[in-house]
This record gives structure tokens, C-alpha cells and sequence, in this order.
């Protein structure tokens, strides 16, 4: 039986060595090796690269799976996800205590079992923590509340 | 100067108060974090490192060198009292600590801990501060050629040492350095592999890299397994050893700080290879070889003296030759290239004060670990109690905001997520992302030493086994890769790891 595992390993590293690769050998000047251009070396590097892959699939043909892949997190990987992007974008515009608030509010609905009361009281004391630290402690220029709320009051 | 001037310098610059103030913050801060289960020293290092910017280098060295051990010792803690391990290296720990704690002798397995930790970081102290600098003068002598070797043998010896599949382990690196050419092109300034994104031309934040590998991976493997059911903690009791229990401890804080100040030094090596030997070392020699696994105290003096002076001497390679010898060494010279420092042997030269001040605050670091440790275990052992679904949301929300205050945009929380998603999933394909870090941090250096070594040769490849040093250093390289993939080391490799897992 094919080493599934091993295989996507491969077949992940030929990928990224082809769009390095490509990159390098298209888009810059390789120059020579005495004067290397930017592209030469990531040329060997993706070289390298492209055959340790093949090596790889080619390995997990002939020796069996090991290991089993196991369960992935899926509800817990999205919304962490989204939690990171939705504080990248939005944490200017929001500020700190509500920023933080949302962001582990999200977070906090990838654990196993939804409980809202747990995720509030963590969400809540989290964002103060945090605006109390990093806001008023060691002064990280993010606003408080931030400016898509003024004139809310 | 002199040794002892240099050690003066040190501590004169370790005893200024706010340097001492620092120290303390960052060992408290690092023990706070390492005693939470599953949040190793790299997680711990990479989420706290944006609270050192604003320090001057010197300070923010100082804190981060203490949030190191004061990390790991808190993995020691929580491998005794709980049976996890916060970290890979305090596994070995686990095997004879929890069963001294599950006899109620919590107490003095945590001192056994503290006391040989403090011995051998005494020890390695000076063990760093000697031999530092004469590896520094053997630096100065290297030309390009020699660099890009002894940056090889690093790459290569970082693989040998550590677990898993040799040759994904070295296609890991080969995806390091690549990844850690993007950016502008320091030769000719052309931008490459930033995919359109103005924010990449600087390179790809190394800080949020970490923390997305480290931080949001280890959440993510968290959450794979069913909530565990409460852990029981062990109740500590009495903390000071019986007279016997210090006789006992001597031998093993004497052989575990020798092995691990003698592994720490290799590259790839450091606390987790040091702990496993020192552990093998002792129960194989031991008249009371029997009672190993069944809280045998010298089962947890060795390795967690061997484990700190492993920590302490892989300062070695990086602060003497700028190469960073494993992951959390990558971090410092992260750390230090952000605070405008160059890593290598001209620090020693230009910035004095840094070097020596950094050595002599290991050493109050650990003093400050027992005094410190000792006294704190009932705070350390309430930290274990927060439940995990309080403790991830709060670890994403630091990491956020540490990442966003590197450079005060959000674009790097963005390297965050896809750092997680890309790197939780090669570590379910079984690649280990250390090689693929420590690629990352050489991959500008590696090609700018070849960049140079090529200029000065005229464009002659064979420079690097023409040139002695550089040919001896390539052979080791190739040495290391030929034992490593033989089968009878590889299935060797795998036993050791394997017990590391259970």
C-alpha cells in the first residue's frame, strides 16, 4: 500500500520547488557564478528541492504507511483562522477591547463544545486583560476603542 | 583582558538594577507561561518576544535569555506534578519525577529539579564564558568560504539530531531557505518571491512565522484529542530533600551537567538530546538501576541538570559564531537582528557589554529560578488549573497582539495564519518544522556567503574543498549524513524518539 502520507509530503515539496523555481527562472536574472544574479541561488535551492520530493514519492511507493494521519480539528482550524485574518484587518478600525473581544469570541467557537456562557467570560476577561496590558501598560498603538465607534455615545 | 575582567564587566552590567529588574520579569514571565501544559519554550519565547522592543539590547537579551529557562523550568514543573511534558526535553523528565510526585514526594523532585538546574547552570556559565571566546578568535579567521560550511554543517547536524525522516527533514531545510530569500535582493535590489505584496519586501516577519509554526500548531494539535479528563495534580508536601536524597543527587548533577554542557555546544544539539543521554547515562550505571521509572530521584536530577546546561551552552555557537545551533537559538538571533545587532564573532568585540552582560544574567537567571521556583509552586501549580478552553482563545489574542506590535500593522498577523495552516499541516505529514526555522534564519546568510566566497574565487566552486578549514567542516557535514542514514543509527533514532512520545 502507498504511503498516502509520505506521498503529499512529496508531492507538497515538488510543488513548492516548481513555484520557487519558476519564480527564479522566469521572473529574475541568474547571473553567473561569479557574479550570482537573485535568481541563482533559489535555482538550487528549488533544484534540490523538486528531487528530495521525488525521492519522497518515490519512497512511498515501495515502504508502507507508518503512522496514521489522525483527526484534524476542522471546526477549530477555521475559526482560529478567521479569528487571526478578522484581527488583521479590522483590529485598527475596532481597537483594542472590542479587537480582542471578537477575535476570541471566534476563537473561542472552535472548541469542541459550544458553551456561550464560557466563551462570554473568557472573551470578556480576555479583552480587558489584554487592554489593560498592552493598551495602557506597555502602550501599543492601538486605540481602545477605535474609531469605527465614535459617535456611538 | 582577562577572564576575571571579563566576568567583572559582565556583572556589573547583570547587577544594574533595571538589567536585574529585567531578568527577573523575564524568568517569572517565562516560568508563568512554561508551566501551562503544552507550551514549550519556542511558543513561550516567540508569544513574549514583542514585550522586549522596546528595551535596549542589552535588556531585551537579558529578558529573553531568562524567559528561556525560566520557560523550560516551568516544563519541568509541570512534567513532575502532571505527567506532561510543557516540552520535548523535560520528557524524560516525566518518567521517574511524576512517580516521586504520585509517592508524595512532589516536593523533592521539584528541588531535585531546581537544585541540579542551578548546579549545572553555574557550571555552564563559566563552561559558556570560557570557551566562547576563543571560538570567537578561531571565527574572526574565517572568510566566506568558511562560513558558508559551518553553516552547512549546522543545517546538516540540526537533521541528524532530530527525529523523523531524513529526507523530508532535508527538503524542510531546502523550503526554509527558500522561504527566507523573500524579500529585495540585498545585491542588486531586485524584490523576489513577495508575490505582489509590498509588506513582504522586507523579508517575512521571522516573529510572526514563529508564532503561527509554533503558537497556532500546538493549539491546533491540542484540540485534535478529546478534551483529557481533569488532570491530577499531584500536592506538594514538603520541598526539602532528606540528607540522603542530596547524597544521592550529587553524582547525577555532576555527570548530567558535564554531558549536557558537552551536547549543548553541538549544533542541533542542546537540551533535548542532553536530557535523553544524561537519563540513559544514569540508569545504566546506576547500583539502583532498578528502581528507575519508579521515582528514583536521580532520574530527574540528571536530565534536568543535563537539560539546562545543554540550554545554557548552546549560547555558545550563537553568540561566538552568529549561528544558531537550534530553533530557540534561532529566535535570539531573530531577536537580535531586530534589535539592530549582527550576530557573530565581532559582538564580542563591538558590544562587550552585551556578551559578558548576557553570561553573567544566566547565571543570576538561575539563581533567580530556584529562589524563585521554590517558594512560587503553589502560584505555578493554580496556572495548571486554568482550563484550556480559557487558555487557547487567550494564547491566539497574545499572539495577535504581539505580532501586530512588531511592526504596528496587521499585514503580519495575515503570515500568522498561513505560517499555522501550512506548518500544522507538514507536521501531519510527519515533517518536523525545526529544520524548516532554522532554514529560514540561514537562507539570506547561507547565499550571501556564497554570494561573497564566489567573488573572491572568481567564480570557483571548488574554493570550498580547496580551503582546508572550510573542506574539514563540509566533511563533517557529509560525515553526519552518511551515519545518520544508515539503517541500524536510523532505527536507533527512532527507539529514542519513540520513548520520547509515550
Amino acid at each position: 500500500m502507498t504511503n498516502v502520507k509520505d506521498a503529499a509530503a512529496g508531492a507538497f515539496f515538488i510543488a513548492a520547488g516548481l513555484l520557487y523555481g519558476g519564480i527564479a527562472w522566469f521572473g529574475l536574472p541568474i547571473g553567473s557564478a561569479l557574479s550570482m544574479g537573485p535568481g541563482y541561488f533559489p535555482i538550487i535551492l528549488s533544484a534540490a528541492l523538486i528531487l528530495l520530493g521525488a525521492a519522497i514519492v518515490s519512497r512511498a511507493v515501495v515502504v508502507p504507511q507508518e503512522t496514521p494521519f489522525g483527526v484534524v480539528p476542522w471546526r477549530a482550524l477555521v475559526l482560529i483562522s478567521l479569528a487571526t485574518i478578522v484581527f488583521a484587518a479590522f483590529i485598527d478600525e475596532l481597537g483594542m477591547l472590542p479587537g480582542v473581544f471578537v477575535a476570541t469570541a471566534i476563537t473561542g467557537l472552535g472548541d469542541r463544545e459550544i458553551r456561550p456562557l464560557r466563551i462570554l467570560l473568557a472573551s470578556a476577561s480576555i479583552a480587558l486583560f489584554c487592554t489593560l496590558v498592552f493598551s495602557v501598560a506597555v502602550r501599543i498603538p492601538i486605540p481602545v476603542i477605535g474609531p469605527a465607534f465614535t459617535g456611538w455615545w | 583582558m582577562g577572564f576575571l575582567e571579563n566576568l567583572e564587566l559582565g556583572f556589573s552590567v547583570a547587577f544594574l538594577p533595571l538589567n536585574l529588574f529585567y531578568c527577573f520579569i523575564g524568568v517569572l514571565l517565562g516560568t508563568a507561561v512554561g508551566v501551562l501544559p503544552g507550551l514549550g519554550p519556542l511558543a513561550t519565547i516567540a508569544m513574549l518576544l514583542p514585550l522586549t522592543f522596546g528595551l535596549d539590547p542589552v535588556q531585551s537579551l537579558i529578558m529573553l535569555a531568562g524567559i528561556y529557562y525560566g520557560s523550560q523550568y516551568g516544563g519541568s514543573t509541570t512534567a513532575i506534578l502532571v505527567n506532561l511534558p510543557g516540552e520535548s526535553a523535560s520528557a524524560v523528565t516525566t518518567i521517574d519525577g511524576y512517580q516521586m510526585a504520585r509517592k508524595g514526594r512532589a516536593g523533592q523532585a521539584l528541588a531535585a529539579a531546581a537544585l541540579g538546574s542551578f548546579f549545572a547552570g553555574t557550571v555552564a556559565t563559566v563552561v559558556v564564558a570560557l570557551i566562547a571566546r576563543p571560538l570567537t578568535s578561531i571565527a574572526l579567521s574565517f572568510g566566506p568560504a568558511e562560513y558558508f560550511s559551518l553553516m552547512v554543517v549546522g543545517l546538516v547536524s540540526s537533521v541528524a539530531l532530530a527525529s523523523g525522516s531524513l529526507l523530508k527533514a532535508l527538503a524542510m531545510i531546502c523550503f526554509g531557505l527558500l522561504v527566507g530569500l523573500t524579500g529585495t535582493d540585498i545585491y542588486t535590489g531586485a524584490p523576489r518571491f513577495n508575490f505582489g505584496q509590498l509588506e513582504l519586501l522586507d523579508g517575512i516577519d521571522f516573529v510572526a512565522l514563529a508564532v503561527g509554526i509554533y503558537g497556532i500548531g500546538e493549539i491546533l494539535r491540542n484540540l485534535e484529542s478529546k478534551e483529557a479528563a481533569p488532570a491530577i495534580i499531584a500536592s506538594v508536601k514538603n520541598l526539602w530533600p532528606s540528607r540522603d536524597d542530596l547524597k544521592r543527587m550529587v553524582g547525577p548533577a555532576i555527570r548530567g551537567t558535564f554531558i549536557g554542557s558537552a551536547l549543548g555546544v553541538l549544533p542541533g544539539g542542546g537540551a533535548l538530546l542532553s536530557s535523553f543521554v544524561a537519563y540513559n547515562v544514569e540508569k545504566s550505571t546506576s547500583k539502583r538501576s532498578s528502581e528507575f521509572g519508579h521515582g528514583a530521584i536521580e532520574g530527574v536530577t540528571a536530565p534536568e541538570a543535563a537539560n539546562n546546561a545543554g540550554a545554557q551552552t548552546s549560547f555558545v555557537p550563537m553568540l561566538a559564531l552568529g549561528i544558531p545551533s537550534n530553533v530557540v537559538m534561532a529566535l535570539m538571533i531573530g531577536a537580535m537582528i531586530l534589535q539592530g545587532i549582527q550576530p557573530g564573532p565581532n559582538v564580542i568585540a563591538n558590544n562587550p557589554e552585551i556578551f559578558w552582560g548576557l553570561i553573567a544574567s544566566m547565571w543570576l537567571g538561575n539563581a533567580m529560578l530556584v529562589i524563585l521556583n521554590l517558594p512560587l509552586i503553589s502560584l505555578w501549580v493554580s496556572l495548571l488549573r486554568v482550563p484550556y478552553w480559557f487558555m487557547f482563545p487567550a494564547i491566539i489574542a497574545f499572539s495577535c497582539i504581539g505580532v501586530y506590535s512588531v511592526s504596528n500593522s496587521g499585514f503580519a498577523v495575515y503570515t500568522v495564519t498561513v505560517a499555522g495552516l501550512i506548518g500544522y499541516f507538514l507536521m501531519k505529514l510527519d515533517c518536523e518544522p525545526a529544520p524548516f526555522v532554522l532554514g529560514f534564519i540561514l537562507g539570506p546568510m547561507l547565499e550571501e556567503h556564497l554570494r561573497r566566497a564566489m567573488l573572491i574565487s572568481g567564480g570557483d566552486m571548488t574554493v570550498f574543498v580547496t580551503r582546508p578549514i572550510s573542506a574539514g567542516l563540509l566533511l563533517v557535514a557529509v560525515i553526519a549524513l552518511v551515519v545518520v542514514s544508515r539503517p541500524t543509527i536510523a532505527r536507533r533514532r527512532k527507539q529514542v524518539f519513540v520513548e520520547e512520545e509515550s
